[in-house]
């Protein structure tokens, strides 16, 4: 095109590419509209009204409250049972982590692979991922029980030795809330994983086991190295899921017992609202978990992934 | 209009949507309606429900137009005999008054305190509620959620029916917050065939007889005594027996206020319970136990002793007909609160609660309790139910009475009160079910007991 | 199996394929640990509940439906699942609705504030449901809201928004950019490239997201049980209300659950292919 021309035509394509760009950008807003309005009103909204919520003394959803600044904050960090929760917050979140993810992505690389049957194994896996509160409660409750199935087994086959009372024993009562999150969460991760790794190209395990690698070596030094980022999302996703989820479970089972054995941060913000009825107190332990939580993620992310976000 | 003009418009719309959600009162002072003012007079039934008057349309209609009351409760019509009754005594009210409606509405028993208050909250509580004296529901009058019924006795025409221990137990500073409907009664059953065969001659009276009671029961090859360890049941026993303990006075203060560390009858009421737990008297595993394996345990006829209550006197099985005899709880030492084995037994189990939405529409409510607590229902109740009546007479047919019943309204005991009910502030009181249950843990010192009492009152 | 072997067989070692029966060892204990519990919850609804506590794991003596019907009376269970269906249904839509179209913004118009208003949705994951149960609730109230069926349906669409906007955002970037400059070349306006181009390829993530969400709303408690009454009570609130005050008929509650769980079964397995597409897609780029 000759100079002329192009000279001529930019003004008016100039013209039209930024009213394109324009209506481009009100496009944008428009689309994205209805969602944020939605979700700004309906979550943020309220998480915002957390943080002033716990700067409440408000002791029961029909009486008034007094604002107290950070008096909430100053007895949370002297508070006893807080500590006991954060120590058992950590457990669960270490056990949870370290058991499910290793033990998940094995299996969902063992299910990548197709081997026969591979079909039933993930639906039969994801079925945990898809019971209510209470249906896991009445499974859980069948299963610990003092005259429960595990305890009736044990007995059957003669290892009296073996059989606790699991809710109420302060060196079980723990363990028996994060096995519940184990069960459920190491097959909803491996379907999660067996997604993922399915996308990985057969070529390069064939050509790793050309050069001898083992069936180990393929798992960690092949497919977890390229999956590193996705493994960093799953890593969030399964922290937060501890960390927010941990009170329905305990509530069901065990209710923070016996003494504060089995008290989680999350069941420990929902006794104190619901049971208790400090109000503003319970928005407290919200507000330092939604902080934990924002610290977690980032800490995660910045170690898989070097990025922000995705 | 360009772009940075086009996307700041959008922020400060985002940012007004946040406010919105943000800006929600945190508290009823910003709604219209405010709590009820102190009462220093209980004749002023007048002044009060104007105060208290609803601000949503459900005002009385004038007369000829149909009325709704909104009824809730836990007694559902099918799962619960109780329900059953309830749901006939509206069935009727509705045929003889064809310009009311009511409507029941079912809530679990545990939710029934946040449903109610968050109703109350968006000012849209239901008018009348069915439900116990117990936690949160002892703060309702003070708070508003309900009006006092004091002079309503008199205006319908129910003076005199009811016991005085029923009205008072309702009855917080002079007020009555509610009609009384249920009461119980909460001996403990021995297995006398179980007693006999581990050779224990009589009921236990005191710790000391329990004690051997229960290592005779053991050693022929039972379960002693039987409780929830881990919920209410075994709260609720610990409870009463700390109680009988203590002696009113001083189980009003420290349940009140804490202090039990330093109190000298409730260390040794701790001690001897430990000891006492120690030396086996409670079935094995009891800290695991629940309500219903508690009574799977006795009904199997594997313990020799239950804390049972009268709800449970209809599920007796058939096995166990005539095997069982009925008694108080046996006397700690040095109980300062009774004199011979004891109970708790109140009529706090259920009252008939009037809201603040109920009290525009009195006329109605009135004819409604009228009808509610006529002789015949409440003898239905009595006869379907086993539940132990408020009233001052009622004629019954004792015939079809569970015999376990009939053997506890004979039972000559001393009454106690349940100290968390009865003292303990509103916020401490679901917390003293987590102390109960670590009691039973074994392993647990009295100091740690003591302490962690003490610790609910920081 | 065999021709699986020949083909596998240098993934899972030598000759006596080790790591293959070391696997399956694992995956199938695994497996049974899932299925006898809920063969355990299946089979109680046929029994009483002195065989229940009796012996937990044999088979029911005679599989009669009487507790099914029991439950049903109860408490009303298919009009309890008829609301569920409902308000889940309404939720879905409403969340795939205003979710497609912030998805296709966020991942293909270019804007300064795309990565913002995407860490805006993330932020969800962060919330405590707990912490902002009492919040909410007020929200309600104060619009006047309270006890109707949508702004249940809101919350849930806004609770669901976070995954749906962030899995369909990251499957629509898949979507090969040609496609669309050459429909927007041939005169095409944004709704058609959303409807002919974006939505059928992103079918897989849509139908994830869909399921996914459908379980998650359709098994919620706390927040049903307090934005709605007795008129519109879904199915997980009515299922507590089969414990009577005093004694429980655990059969009954088994039925209750089997019923409450058939639904959600039903719909994974029909979605089954397309869910692990959709994780496919969306799921390694996170």
């Amino acid at each position: 095109m000759s100079v002329a021309a192009k000279t001529s035509t930019t003004r008016s394509a100039r013209a039209s590419r930024s009213r394109l760009a324009l209506r481009r950008q009100v496009t944008f807003w428009l689309m994205i509209a209805p969602a944020v309005l939605l979700f700004s009103v309906i979550m943020i909204g309220p998480l915002i009204n957390m943080f002033r919520v716990s700067t409440l003394d408000w002791r029961g959803i029909v009486k008034p409250s007094t604002f107290v600044g950070l008096k909430n904050y100053l007895r949370l960090f002297q508070d006893v049972h807080f500590y006991r929760a954060l120590a058992n917050t950590g457990i669960h979140l270490a056990v949870t982590t370290l058991v499910v993810l290793p033990v998940s992505f094995m299996l969902g690389f063992f299910l990548s692979q197709r081997p026969a049957g591979y079909r039933f194994l993930r639906t039969v896996f994801f079925i945990p991922g898809m019971l209510s509160a209470p249906a896991l409660a009445m499974i859980f409750l069948g299963l610990y029980l003092p005259d429960g199935i595990i305890n009736h087994y044990l007995r059957l086959i003669g290892l009296d030795n073996l059989v606790h009372v699991w809710l109420a024993d302060r060196g079980t009562a723990l363990g028996a809330v994060i096995a519940v999150d184990l069960w459920g969460g190491i097959g909803w991760y491996t379907v999660l994983f067996f997604a993922s790794l399915s996308n990985v190209s057969k070529e390069l395990y064939e050509a790793a086991q050309i050069d001898g690698a083992s069936y180990w070596t393929l798992i960690w030094r092949i497919a977890f190295p390229i999956s590193i980022d996705f493994f960093g999302v799953m890593v969030v996703l399964l922290f937060l899921w501890v960390l927010m989820g941990s009170a329905q479970n305990v509530l069901l089972l065990t209710g923070g017992g016996p003494g504060d054995s089995s008290l989680t941060l999350g069941f420990y913000l929902y006794r104190q609202a619901f049971a208790n009825r400090f109000l503003g107190y319970s928005q407290t332990i919200g507000v330092f978990i939604f902080a934990v939580g924002i610290l977690g993620t980032l800490l995660v992310r910045r170690i898989t992934r070097p990025r922000f976000i995705s | 209009m360009n772009k940075t003009k086009l996307s700041s418009i959008w922020i400060i719309l985002i940012l007004a949507a946040l406010l919105l959600g943000a800006c929600t009162p945190a508290s009823p002072t910003a709604n219209p309606v405010a709590p009820t003012q102190p009462q220093d007079q209980p004749a002023t039934a007048d002044t009060q429900a104007p105060a208290a008057a609803p601000t949503q349309p459900s005002a009385e209609q004038p007369s000829g137009e149909r009325v709704t009351l909104n009824l809730i409760s836990n007694w559902d019509a099918g799962s619960d005999p109780k329900g059953k009754v309830l749901q006939t005594i509206a069935q009727d009210f509705m045929a003889a008054n064809p310009d009311v409606e009511i409507k029941i509405e079912i809530v679990p028993d545990t939710d029934m305190a946040t449903k109610v208050e968050t109703s109350f909250l968006a000012q849209q509580e239901p008018d009348i509620i069915l439900h116990n004296w117990l936690g949160p529901s002892k703060d309702w009058l003070a708070d508003g959620v309900v009006v006092p019924l004091t002079p309503y006795i008199k205006e319908w025409g129910l003076e005199g029916k009811f016991k005085e221990s029923a009205l008072s137990d309702f009855s917080v500073d002079g007020e009555l917050a509610a009609l009384p409907i249920e009461g119980f009664n909460w001996p403990i059953w021995y297995n006398m065939d179980i007693l006999e065969k581990a050779g224990v001659a009589a009921i236990p009276t005191t710790w000391d007889e329990l004690t051997d009671a229960a290592q005779k029961i053991r050693a022929a090859g039972f379960q002693p005594f039987v409780i929830g360890g881990k919920d209410w049941t075994g709260g609720d026993w610990f409870l009463t027996v700390i109680t009988a303990a203590l002696g009113n006075e001083q189980a009003a203060d420290l349940f009140a206020n804490g202090g039990f560390s330093q109190n000298a009858d409730a260390k040794a009421f701790v001690e001897a319970f430990v000891k006492m737990r120690d030396a086996g008297v409670f079935a094995d595993n009891v800290e695991g136990l629940e309500f219903e394996s508690m009574n799977a345990m006795f009904f199997e006829g594997k313990a020799g002793m239950v804390h049972g209550g009268s709800w449970s006197y209809a599920e007796l099985p058939k096995e166990l007909d005539g095997k069982v005899q009925l008694g108080g709880i046996p006397l700690p030492p040095n109980a300062k609160g009774a004199t011979k084995p004891f109970w708790y037994s109140s009529f706090e189990a259920k009252g008939f609660w009037v809201t603040r939405n109920g009290s525009a529409k009195l006329d109605t409510i009135q004819k409604f309790a009228q009808f509610f607590f006529q002789d015949k229902y409440m003898a239905s109740f009595v006869e379907q139910t086993a539940m132990v009546h408020p009233f001052t007479n009622l004629e019954y047919d004792a015939s079809v009475l569970s015999p376990l019943f009939v053997q506890s309204l004979a039972l000559d005991v001393d009454t106690v009160e349940h100290a968390s009910v009865a003292w303990a502030p509103t916020n401490v009181f679901d917390a003293w079910y987590d102390v109960t249950a670590n009691a039973f843990v074994p392993g647990t010192s009295a100091e740690d007991i003591l302490k962690a009492m003490d610790d609910l009152y920081q | 199996m065999a021709t699986f072997l020949r083909s596998n067989n240098r993934i899972f070692g030598g000759r006596r394929q080790t790591s293959l029966w070391v696997n399956y060892a694992v995956a199938g204990f695994y497996a049974l640990l899932i299925l006898v519990p809920i063969y355990y919850v299946f089979i109680s609804s046929f029994k009483s509940n002195q065989q229940i506590f009796a012996a937990p794991l044999r088979l029911p003596e005679v599989w009669d439906l009487v507790k099914y019907f029991e439950a049903q009376q109860r408490v009303n269970l298919l009009r309890a699942m008829g609301v569920s269906f409902y308000i889940t249904i309404a939720s879905e839509i409403l969340t795939l609705l205003a979710g497609f179209l912030a998805a296709y913004a966020i991942a293909r118009i270019p804007n300064r504030f795309a990565r913002w208003v995407e860490t805006f949705f993330s932020m969800g994951f962060l919330i405590p449901a707990f912490a902002i149960l009492v919040p909410v609730f007020l929200l309600a109230a104060r619009t006047q809201l309270l006890y109707k069926p949508i702004f249940l349906i809101g919350f849930y669409s806004a609770a669901r928004l976070s995954l749906t906007v962030i899995l369909l955002a990251s499957t629509m970037r898949e979507i090969p950019r040609e496609l669309e400059e050459s429909a927007v070349c041939d005169g095409a306006n944004i709704f058609h490239v959303l409807r002919h181009i974006i939505f059928p390829l992103s079918r897989t993530g849509i139908a994830t997201v869909m399921v996914l969400n459908f379980i998650e709303i359709w098994n919620e408690y706390l927040f049903a049980l307090i934005l709605l009454n007795q008129e519109t009570r879904t199915l997980q609130l009515v299922i507590p209300l089969l414990r009577a005050e005093r004694v429980s008929d655990y059969s009954i509650i088994a039925a209750g659950l089997v019923i409450a769980v058939i639904p959600v079964v039903l719909i994974f397995v029909l979605f089954q292919e397309r869910i692990m597409q959709g994780l496919y897609s969306g799921g390694v780029k996170g």
